[in-house]
């Protein structure tokens, strides 16, 4: 299987730039989610394809689309409960702390695996707060978390909502005006809510491919979108390319329990502001369990995230990149989570720069 | 939060499993997948299986190879001529 695998993965770098040489210029490649970036760049693919392809990167981290001010409610909101969250949002900066930082203050603040044990942990002490952050891979474990509190009608637990949806900001994206030539949507979104949740795709003349995330996973996405621009360069088209996993309707119990629990919403998006139901929040019958948030106009800061997260610019364009940012001390939500585009860009492409520009 | 790895369920007690990735094994929720069974390979996501992984992809992969050789075939004759 291993000889297959790499055999192939040889075959299909020198196929992919047999086709881009034939489509005749370099390509724009969007992905959406930051394990695609990751895995980008771990593999080195900017480097083997500085000819052929330019990657940039959507609004899919959840940890980099989150407001400030939802860290800094949490802080506040730990002097008087207990706060369980997802380890990657303990170094975001907020507006003056992180939640790192408010722990090492003595904030009872704990990293959470998975949102029903946070649950069940919760249930046997104080006032608990469950920081719910995350896009449809995540949403079903909340609502998990939120059955089983309000089965057990637990009056201690609440649920400050930052939960996302894909559909919407790719929406946006498209709606002003990105030009791509291909875009990688994220498998294990689809995994969720199947083919079916990324239908409306073929509105756009742009080849999109559910992708999964292994180095060979890419490359066949890769091969996927250059042979159908060969064939078809005027049409979009929908391809799953992670079908091992994703099927036509995803996990159709999963998106009951979600839709049972949650509603769509408006969301913020660090950067970028509202976009028109692209959250979920608790049913009104379930208010009680949320603690709602509120987003006051963001500080003005020379961080360049949004533009990183909307596909405008690479990370090395902005100027705090490498400089005062880095993952030891982020500046922006794009360097702290090991799946934003800045960090994984600084982990494994920011070497090159001096040799190769063209990254 | 996001990161998904594919393990294999080892027993199963009601909404819980015993899955095994690379040799550790850990206790996942599997509610969201009620027909899944010993031996299945699932995706994981925050405790959660999300979804069954077939295990069609060693003769996807293989259908590709055959192609990708045949594609890569032709070129190498034009530039014999």
């Amino acid at each position: 299987m291993k000889q297959l695998s790499d055999r192939t993965s040889a075959l299909l770098v020198r196929q992919i730039k047999n086709n881009v040489a034939a489509i005749g210029r370099k390509l724009k490649i969007l992905e959406v989610c930051g394990t695609h970036t990751v895995s980008i760049y771990k593999y080195g693919l900017p480097a083997v394809f500085g000819q052929e392809f330019e990657f940039v990167s959507g609004p899919g981290c959840p940890v980099c689309v989150t407001h400030q001010h939802y860290i800094d409610q949490l802080i506040e909101l730990s002097d008087s409960h207990t706060i369980f969250t997802f380890g990657d949002m303990l170094k975001v900066p907020g507006s003056c702390s992180s939640l790192a930082q408010a722990r090492a203050n003595g904030a009872d603040i704990r990293i959470m695996y998975s949102p029903p044990e946070a649950v069940v942990q919760a249930a046997s002490i104080g006032n608990s707060l469950i920081a719910a952050v995350g896009f449809e891979t995540t949403a079903p474990a909340f609502g998990l978390a939120i059955k089983m509190a309000s089965e057990r009608k637990l009056k201690n637990v609440f649920f400050v909502n930052e939960l996302k949806t894909m559909p919407a900001p790719i929406q946006m994206l498209m709606a002003n005006g990105l030009s791509t030539d291909g875009i990688l949507l994220p498998g294990h979104v689809a995994a969720v809510i199947g083919v079916n949740g990324f239908e409306f795709m073929r509105n756009y003349q742009v080849p999109c491919i559910i992708a999964g995330f292994t180095g060979l996973d890419i490359l066949i996405s890769l091969y996927r979108i250059t042979q159908h621009l060969l064939a078809e360069p005027q049409q979009g088209c929908l391809i799953n390319q992670y079908s091992r996993v994703v099927s036509t309707t995803g996990n159709p119990t999963a998106q009951a329990l979600v839709a049972a629990y949650y509603e769509p919403c408006d969301a913020y998006f660090r950067g970028i502001g509202i976009i028109k139901a692209a959250g979920l929040r608790l049913r009104p019958q379930l208010q009680q369990f949320e603690i709602s948030c509120s987003y006051p106009p963001e500080a003005p800061s020379q961080c360049r995230c949004a533009q990183v997260i909307t596909a405008q610019i690479q990370p090395r364009q902005c100027p705090l990149f490498a400089n005062c940012c880095t993952p030891e001390s982020p500046q922006g939500p794009c360097m702290v989570s090991s799946e934003g585009a800045c960090a994984a860009y600084y982990r494994y492409a920011r070497e090159g720069l001096d040799i190769n520009e063209n990254y | 939060m996001c990161v998904g790895f594919p393990a294999e369920i080892i027993s199963i007690n009601g909404g819980s499993a015993v899955i095994d990735y690379l040799g550790v094994r850990k206790e996942v929720n599997i509610m969201l997948l009620p027909a899944v069974q010993v031996g299945d390979y699932v995706l994981v996501h925050a405790g959660i299986a999300l979804q069954k992984i077939s295990p069609s992809e060693a003769s996807e992969l293989f259908e590709l190879f055959k192609e990708l050789q045949t594609a890569a075939e032709s070129p190498l004759k034009d530039q014999a001529k």
